[in-house]
């Protein structure tokens, strides 16, 4: 065996109850090569790699790590090789800070017991400043930002200098710059020899970062090849077996001059947004497009009664809204909100399986008197809605754990718990597309601009600018907690709108 | 996957096997334990903290935690005593003590959503000033009357149909109640949501606070209402009758939630539990062991059963 080669899986099979979620893979990653693995949601793609660092074990097949036979049984095996991966999910310890979750199983000591807080903050610090990122650290990591601690994770894995580097879906809640961060990362690991797995449903990216290319599709392995030798549509093609012809529907100005949501002067008790000024039409998909960071986010759950509001007002349908109004008055008058942070603020991991993660949307509709819930009902309502053609959530048992659901799959199933709701009017939207493959994002977009056609009005937060200006009727330019500026979809001009955000 | 399947199923039904095979065993070693009569006794002796378990179902779904029902059940069985002790009326003392029950949920609730307190600290507090206030009452005893009233006996002592014993009937009324409205309502949905991921509850319009505190104050009231079958069956109560039901019936919440659902705390799992702890102590004593044996065994066959549990959620790796 060549010394060049860092990682050789051998006909690795992974069997879960119900599924075959790896089948006979075969691959090798030579050092100082970026391998970019593709495909659609539960195609396989987390698994395989989680059985790399031995998080998961296969059922069958062996695993070659520089030219050795290994077994990891748990992730501190793989560590102790130098292998290091980012998890689709962000695992990061709440109240531990920055510098604290960096340094986490390699903290500087002082003699032989003591931690040295000092040393380990400068040591943090120097990263940072190395690779040109800018997150806090000395704060507890649970007050940063969704994409903060995502730049922690991926700073804290490629701190400790790594043979392997393993990134699954690393960018889905990046921002354009600090996935440029990111990838002169990759870059700068590249030369010393490391050898990097990237997972990503951004096919540019693949396109700019990787050297090769491995493309999965139920579990098997399509195809390896070199970056080049395939363009956008055969890369669609390999992974979902058929042809997307483009990537946005056509958008069909079917706005109404009614107002479905307005929002006058508003600033939040926690002076993150001020002063916003802005409105959906029914029948409208308006895109709110900043920095991560930039308050799109905290100006939906203000509207959202999530956040108090210091001054300012929000109306529904024409509609004063109460201050000190809750989630639940919002959701009783068809206003939704999809969060960002699906792991925190979706999902029900403890208590609940998936067909009880769904209809908790859908109580009201499944339930009679006394509030009792029909079973029947339930049921029905879960194979309907997981069924429907743009969503296709894959499971293998109604009463499976979200968790064992693929990560794209996972957010299907978050859309799905709000989007078909009887008395919807207005769709609060927070990176609604996280994580999801091209096959079905084309399809939520779809049922984005059907749902306005009947009249919704829509408000989507994306720091994916293509998937806003592919999309909305309007735009508003968030900076600093401020509307920067507003724009209708004739005005869409790239360059004019990233100039406004910076 | 047929083999996993069934051993799934054994272990969701562990408790009713465990149940049963050591009822057979006490039935051989004991001619007694099988009568009629020793079965109602069991159910009878495991009402009062049957109602206690069921109550603190609801806050540890919640995803909370009450160590103060204990005090409530205390003041509910002294108060009874006192007042009847003073000629009141039963039913007056009644709506009293789950009035002042009522009254302790809402302090919890207040302490633990509104201060923030965690509520495994907050309520050892409300434990330990309800528990002064009892003692003071009882003048740091023991409270007991034999002069009391037909219906003050009722709760604790009356024979429905001349065999079942009055707790049983409570039991299996708030058994029912409970049941229904944790595991069938949306209203017990919103629990489970909360105690799952608050957060996420509060995004999907539940209002988790306000459930929180409703899990406080139905525990409350139920806690009272044992009291009032305390102070009923045994006409006398100590100022802290209340504390040596405090951890079995925690524990059965727990050891209920194996029942069934992997791991997730539920009605009927917690009755099960109930009837798994009484049957011991009954079939122990009835073989002539001692407290101390039927502890040991409780506490082996508590960890067995998580671990079994525990073993359970691994494998899915
Ligand atoms: N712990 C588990 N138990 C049961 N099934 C699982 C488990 N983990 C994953 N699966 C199943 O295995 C399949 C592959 O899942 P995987 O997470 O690898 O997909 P993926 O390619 O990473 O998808 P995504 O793009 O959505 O992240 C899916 O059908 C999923 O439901
Ligand atoms: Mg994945």
């Amino acid at each position: 065996m060549s010394q060049a080669v860092a990682l050789e899986l051998r006909g690795i099979t992974k069997r879960f109850p119900g599924v075959v979620a790896n089948e006979d893979i075969h691959m090798v990653i030579e050092k100082g090569e970026i391998r970019a693995i593709m495909g659609e949601n539960g195609a396989g793609k987390s698994t395989l790699c989680n059985m790399i660092t031995g998080l998961l074990s296969p059922t069958e097949g062996e695993l070659l790590f520089e030219g050795r036979k290994r077994e990891f049984h748990h992730p501190k095996d793989a560590l102790a090789a130098g292998i290091r991966m980012v998890y689709q999910e962000r695992n990061l310890i709440e109240y531990l800070t920055g510098a604290q979750s960096i340094c986490l199983g390699l903290e500087d000591r002082k003699g032989r017991f003591f931690v040295d807080e000092k040393r380990m903050l400068e040591r943090a610090v120097a990263i940072c400043q190395e690779i040109g990122a800018d997150v806090p650290l000395n704060v507890p990591v649970e007050y940063l930002s969704v994409a903060q601690q995502q730049m922690i994770e991926i700073i804290r894995a490629v701190a400790h200098d790594p043979r392997l580097l393993i990134l699954d879906e690393p960018t889905a809640s990046l921002g354009s710059a600090e996935v440029k961060i990111l990838f002169s990362v990759m870059r700068k690991l590249k030369e010393k020899g490391v050898a990097i797995v990237i997972i990503t449903h951004k096919i540019d990216e693949v396109f700019e970062i990787a050297d090769t290319i491995t493309i999965l599709r139920n579990g098997r392995l399509v195809d390896t090849v070199k970056n080049g030798d395939i363009d956008r549509m055969d890369a669609v093609r390999m992974m979902l077996g058929r042809d997307v012809s483009s990537q946005f529907p056509e958008v069909v100005n079917t706005a109404k001059k009614e107002k479905a949501l307005e929002v006058r002067n508003l600033t939040d008790v926690g002076k993150r947004v001020s002063h916003i000024n802005l409105n959906v039409c029914q029948g409208e998909v308006v895109g709110l497009y900043g920095l991560l960071g930039s308050g799109r986010t905290e100006i939906l759950e203000s509207i959202y009664g999530l956040r108090g509001i210091l001054e300012g007002e929000v109306f529904l349908h024409g509609e004063i809204c109460p201050p000190g109004k809750r989630s639940g008055d919002m959701i009783k008058k068809g206003v939704f909100l999809i969060p960002e942070d699906r792991r925190h603020l979706s999902i029900f991991r403890e208590f609940f399986t998936i067909r009880e993660n769904l209809s908790i949307g859908y109580l009201d509709q499944i339930s009679g008197f006394l509030g009792m819930i029909s079973r029947k009902k339930e049921r029905k309502l879960f194979r309907d809605i997981t069924s429907r053609e743009e969503l296709r959530v894959k499971y293998a048992r109604e009463n499976q754990d979200i968790e064992e659901l693929s990560g794209g799959n996972q957010q299907k199933l978050v859309l799905g718990r709000w989007i078909y709701r009887k008395n919807l009017e207005l769709l609060l939207l927070d990176e609604p597309t996280h994580g999801i493959d091209v096959g079905v994002k084309y399809d939520i977009y779809v049922l984005i601009r059907k749902m306005a056609a009947r009249g919704k009005g829509i408000l989507v937060v994306s720091s994916e600018l293509p998937e806003l200006t592919g999309i909305c009727d309007r735009l508003y330019i968030i900076k600093d907690g401020q509307i920067k500026g507003e724009l209708s979809r004739r005005e869409f001009e790239n360059e004019k709108i990233l100039e406004m955000v910076l | 996957m047929k083999h996993n399947a069934i051993v799934d199923t054994l272990r969701r039904w562990i408790l009713p096997i465990i149940i049963l095979v050591m009822g057979t065993v006490f039935a051989i070693l004991s001619p007694t334990f099988l009568k009629t009569q020793n079965l109602l006794n069991i159910l009878n002796q495991t009402a009062i903290m049957s109602i206690m378990a069921i109550g603190a179902t609801f806050v540890i779904v919640a995803g909370e935690m009450d160590l103060s029902f204990s005090s409530t059940a205390s003041i509910s069985a002294v108060l009874c005593l006192t007042l009847a002790i003073k000629g009141q009326n039963a039913l007056l003392s009644w709506v009293i003590v789950l009035l002042i029950g009522l009254a302790i949920g809402f302090f919890n609730a207040f302490i633990v959503v509104k201060l923030k307190i965690p509520s495994m600290l907050g309520t050892i507090g409300t434990q330990i000033l309800v528990g002064g206030i009892v003692a003071w009452i009882a003048n740091g005893g023991t409270v007991w009357t034999s002069r009391f009233g037909t219906l003050f006996a009722i709760p604790g002592r009356a024979l429905v149909f001349g065999f079942l014993p009055f707790p049983v009937v409570i039991l299996a009324a708030v058994f029912a109640v409970c049941l229904v409205v944790l595991e069938k309502t949306v209203l017990g949905r919103h629990f489970y949501a909360v105690g799952g991921n608050a957060r996420a509850a509060d995004h999907a319009g539940i209002n988790a606070s306000q459930i929180k505190a409703l899990s406080f104050v139905a525990l409350g009231v139920l806690a009272a209402l044992s009291g009032i079958v305390i102070a009923s069956k045994f006409a006398s109560s100590t100022c802290n009758v209340g504390s040596g039901y405090l951890f079995p019936a925690i524990i059965a919440v727990y050891l209920g939630s194996i029942f069934l659902k992997d791991g997730v705390p539920n009605m009927w799992g917690t009755m099960v539990a109930c009837l798994f702890l009484q049957e011991l102590s009954n079939g122990f004593s009835l073989i002539g062991l001692k407290y101390w044996h039927e502890d040991t065994t409780q506490g082996i066959v508590m960890i067995l059963a998580i671990a079994m549990q525990m073993a359970g959620k691994r494998r899915k790796k």
